[in-house]
């Protein structure tokens, strides 16, 4: 597995348990009430710190398992790096345009950052796991 | 896992072994990539750009149509 391929993983898993942090903790936080009433945006950047740390601490990890190849992207890893971005960009302008839609029908400001936000999670989940699935399978380039 | 192939062929493994058992690492190094899209390339699950055929063909001192191959009358791998 190279390097690019395990980064890509590292990032999907701490992307994903600092999503499943932040939504059980939304969902306590609000303890039965409205979940719009729970102030989000705390939390947001609390979970920025745990995603900049725990992906800082994996890319340690693996640079230090295989220094060689650490930081050093080829043909294939700029192609693959490409063709994540560019799907991933679909679901960023979809998620975009919902959260337009939100403010447009004046939402309450909790759902129009948290469409946002999940926009940003799930278009970078989508390209990260368009990535693993290219170096899995190859093929389609 | 199901694995896509390309639809470019290539005889590397079999032409690195007539070079002198050239290993995946030494073609690797001798092209500037990993020994990763070396297998890839190998396994037929990544078709190199042709500036990188091209240097696969050189590092193996072979003409490009005798290392690569599209459809019919490709070079077997």
């Amino acid at each position: 597995m190279s390097y690019h391929e395990k980064s890509a993983w590292a990032i999907a898993g701490s992307l994903l348990i600092v999503s499943v942090w932040y939504l059980t903790t939304l969902a306590s936080e609000a303890g039965g009430a409205a979940v719009a009433t729970v102030e989000y945006r705390g939390l947001v950047l609390v979970g920025v710190v745990l995603l900049a740390v725990l992906a800082t601490v994996t890319h340690i990890l693996l640079a230090a398992s295989d220094p060689g190849s650490a930081g050093v992207a080829d043909e294939r890893d700029r192609r693959y790096n490409q063709l994540g971005e560019y799907v991933g960009g679909f679901v960023l302008g979809t998620g975009t345009l919902l959260a337009l839609g939100l403010a447009v029908v004046e939402a309450d400001h909790f759902w129009i950052g948290n469409s946002i936000l999940g926009a940003l999670v799930l278009s970078e989940l989508t390209s990260l796991g368009t990535r693993i699935l290219l170096y899995r399978r190859g093929g389609l380039v | 896992m199901n694995k896509r192939r390309t639809k470019v062929t290539n005889r590397i493994k079999h032409l690195r072994a007539e070079s002198g058992q050239m290993t995946q690492a030494e073609l690797a190094e001798k092209i500037g990539v990993t020994r990763q899209t070396v297998i890839a390339i190998e396994g037929g699950k990544y078709s190199p750009s042709l500036e990188m055929a091209f240097e696969i063909a050189h590092a193996l001192d072979r003409p490009l149509d005798e290392v690569f191959g599209f459809g019919r009358g490709s070079p077997d791998p």
